[in-house]
């Protein structure tokens, strides 16, 4: 059997410019959400924007720019990669930004000279990372809402065991922009302020943007040519809840499945699991599903294992979301730290989980399980293990 | 590579402009009839735009629930008929729906819905919220989470948006998701909804040339012992053969790694390539299968860009319903020289020279 490494990891989100920036960030338990400033909003919903980040064209779009960032991030550190690279890669809202502000420039009788078709493309930025660094692999977009990264990764992850790829670079990136900002405003899961998933006063979520690339790589090439590994991919599980179009089943009946499968894929028991990061929202709805999956599948290991959203600090970064849980899970195994949830003062009793104490806590981190849910009733998980040769 | 698993198509379900079901589908192509062309007149914002569709076929969607009918857009609609129709086609037991997989590949996704929501969330002047429905409706996997529902099923179900590749990278996953144990039985397709964005792509120009059309093809993957012990009726076996990119610098490498695959099996009696294939695309594309097969394969280029991403469905439609009836259209019997081909090799690429290889074998041999 083919073993699955990370050997490189990149970001670009509210509260970190780069990989090495999220570490003590996380430590400091400190949130990047506040007012809007990509756009004019009518609303007070806060989100979890990236600051200072200029495009250097004006016809680039932020997605992609983001994308760029992070993996530039990802690479900094790698070496030369073969020929057999593929990209795996996720965008939800693409180039929706300009996009709409070309809508807007048309509504008013100005012209436009944007690319709708390639603003409209989920496929297009993949193809951009696979061009520029010259890879020959796979190329494939996934966009299954918020947890396309989570799939493009599990679809790395295939493609490695399968032996079509010695490595591939994989993520997820989205923006802000109005339609998600208003479209979850219909939906009325959005917070008016910073969120705090998992306590019962919350009041929903915010959104975020940012990008997040990994390198997976086969154990063989890593060796080959001497990558250091961060992690070590034990398994992915996909399901479905077949319940609603934006709720989730309310007994997580799809949120166990997909973890009960990465754990069979990874041959490994619930007891070994110190940490989940979970798709934690911050609606009531998902905590409360995601929370009885969880104690149905971990039983009285629930009294041990940790369970933490950071989405308290970077908002849903929606098709970045899952990549982007995979970046913070690689710096809580490094250095054996789990962040808190932010802002959760009194935990939900209906989400009866292990949460980190409210300054983080240091801890053995050997195996994370990372949650991704989304519309459609989809479900992701993918199963980390510490690295150990 | 690690070895596959062996698996075959069991059932088919297809909606697009040359039939709304297998037969007429099947007997349209093989008569060599050409898609009816509409012109429609396409209004943005205050822009009026002539684009040439290809005409779909009236077709009933009586086996999707009215309760999700009414709420699901054109695209969603054509997937659950067209899978549907592939279950039904495959005959398999509806205990096994719950585990199924899905696999949809779609290039342009949900965007005649985007098109919708647009306009709601770009007034300035008051709080404008769009309606929650289109809102839910317009990511790419809305199609996947009804007919999850539909079906019931809680396998995984995957949105797959590679551009001209979007149905061969969903194809891909689906046996992958097989070959890796994550599902038994997997429906797979490629569905793309004409919108009213797409008179934009490229060219300002009012009268654009390009034909376009939508359309949705579904085929049901199992593995062959299974579809054996299920007296399943099998249209063919179906390998993919490793990925790559079609350029000098690679050509040689992956040429091999192909041929490695195929480990001295039979070679294909036909070679079709699609996507889109300039000349030197195929000039490089006949080296390459040079390289790989010691006798010469006829091969056919259908050179022209997909009228929709996701055109690659309907070419490997094309290839089944050949192995099946064992015959092939007059003019490809002309152009090829072939008539009852029992292995076709489909060559899929895209305008960056991605390779994608399926493999088509008889099924009932």
């Amino acid at each position: 059997m083919v073993r699955v490494v990370i050997t490189g990891a990149g970001t670009i989100c509210s509260i970190a410019n780069r990989y090495d920036e999220v570490g003590p960030s996380m430590k400091k338990c400190v949130h990047g959400i506040g007012p809007v400033t990509l756009f004019p909003a009518n609303t007070g919903h806060p989100v979890a924007e990236v600051k200072h980040l200029e495009a250097p064209d004006k016809k680039r779009f932020r997605t992609s720019l983001l994308a760029e960032k992070a993996m530039e991030d990802a690479l900094s550190k790698t070496g030369a990669l073969g020929n057999r690279t593929g990209v795996s890669f996720s965008t939800c809202t693409m180039g929706m930004l300009e996009m709409e502000q070309s809508f807007i420039a048309l509504k008013n009788g100005h012209g436009s000279d944007l690319s709708f078709a390639k603003s409209l493309s989920a496929g297009s930025i993949a193809n951009e990372i696979s061009c520029r660094y010259g890879f020959s692999g796979p190329v494939a977009s996934f966009s299954t809402a918020c947890s396309s990264s989570a799939n493009a990764l599990a679809c790395a992850f295939f493609w490695i065991r399968q032996g079509m790829c010695d490595a591939v670079v994989a993520g997820g990136s989205d923006s802000l922009c109005r339609l998600t900002y208003y479209g979850f405003q219909s939906l009325k899961v959005m917070s008016d302020t910073p969120c705090t998933p998992f306590d019962v006063n919350r009041k929903g979520m915010n959104i975020g943007e940012g990008a997040a690339v990994l390198l997976l790589e086969s154990l063989e090439s890593a060796k080959r040519r001497g990558s250091p590994v961060l992690a070590e991919v034990m398994g992915v599980g996909l399901s479905a809840d077949a319940y609603h179009m934006s709720a989730p089943h309310p007994n997580g009946e799809g949120a166990y499945l997909a973890m009960k499968k990465a754990l069979e894929e990874g041959s490994m028991s619930p007891e070994q699991v110190d940490y989940i990061s979970a798709h934690g929202t911050g609606t009531r709805q998902n905590d409360v599903a995601e929370s009885i999956a969880i104690g149905r599948l971990f039983a009285n290991h629930c009294e041990r294992m940790y369970v933490n959203s950071i989405k308290s600090y970077i908002g849903h970064t929606l098709g970045a979301a899952g990549a982007m849980a995979v970046v913070f899970a690689l710096n809580s195994m490094e250095q054996g730290f789990i962040p808190p949830t932010i802002g959760l003062q009194e935990p939900d009793p209906e989400c009866r989980v292990l949460h980190p104490p409210s300054s983080g806590t240091e801890a053995r981190v050997e195996t994370i399980l990372i949650n991704a849910f989304a519309f459609g009733g989809n479900n992701t998980t993918i199963l980390l293990r510490k690295f150990h040769g | 590579m690690d070895k596959h698993r062996r698996i075959v198509i069991t059932g088919i379900g297809v909606i697009s402009s040359l039939g709304n079901d297998l037969a007429s589908f099947s007997r349209h192509y093989l008569q060599g009839k050409l898609p009816e062309i509409q012109e429609r007149t396409v209004v943005f914002l205050e822009t009026a735009y002539l684009q040439k569709i290809m005409a779909l076929p009236s077709w009933e969607d009586k086996s999707v629930p009215s309760a999700h009918r009414r709420r699901m857009s054109l695209l969603s609609r054509m997937i659950a008929v067209t899978a549907m129709q592939c279950l039904e086609n495959a005959n398999l037991e509806k205990e096994k729906w719950a585990q199924l997989g899905l696999v949809i590949g779609t290039g342009w996704g949900e965007q005649e819905t985007v098109h919708k929501v647009i306009p709601q969330v770009i007034l300035e002047e008051s709080e404008m919220v769009p309606f929650p429905t289109l809102f839910h409706n317009s990511v790419h996997n809305a199609s996947a989470g009804y007919l999850g529902m539909i079906l019931q099923s809680q396998g995984p179900a995957i949105t797959v948006s590679q551009e001209e590749h979007s149905f061969e990278a969903a194809l891909e996953n689906g046996m992958l998701l097989m070959d890796r144990g994550h599902s038994r039985a997997v429906l797979a397709g490629g569905a793309d909804e004409f919108f009213d964005f797409a008179v934009l792509e490229e060219r300002k120009s009012p009268f654009p040339a390009d034909t376009i059309s939508s359309g949705s093809c579904f085929f049901m993957l199992e593995t062959e012992e299974d579809a054996r012990e299920r007296k399943a009726r099998i249209y063919a076996r179906c390998s993919f053969l490793p990925p790559g990119k079609l350029d000098e610098s690679t050509i040689e490498e992956y040429s091999e790694e192909v041929k490695s695959s195929l480990a001295g099996g039979k070679s294909p009696d036909l070679a079709l390539f699609t996507g889109p294939i300039d000349d030197r695309t195929e000039m490089l594309a006949r080296s390459f299968l040079a390289r790989i097969f010691p006798t010469p394969v006829p091969e056919i280029f259908y050179g022209s860009y997909p009228s929709r991403p996701t055109q690659g469905a309907e070419r490997f439609l094309e290839s089944l319903v050949m192995l099946e009836s064992q015959s092939v259209p007059l003019q490809l019997k002309k152009d090829a020289g072939i008539d009852h081909p029992s292995g076709i090799l489909l060559v899929c690429l895209t305008g960056s020279r991605q390779c994608r290889l399926f493999y088509l074998q008889q099924g009932e041999q």
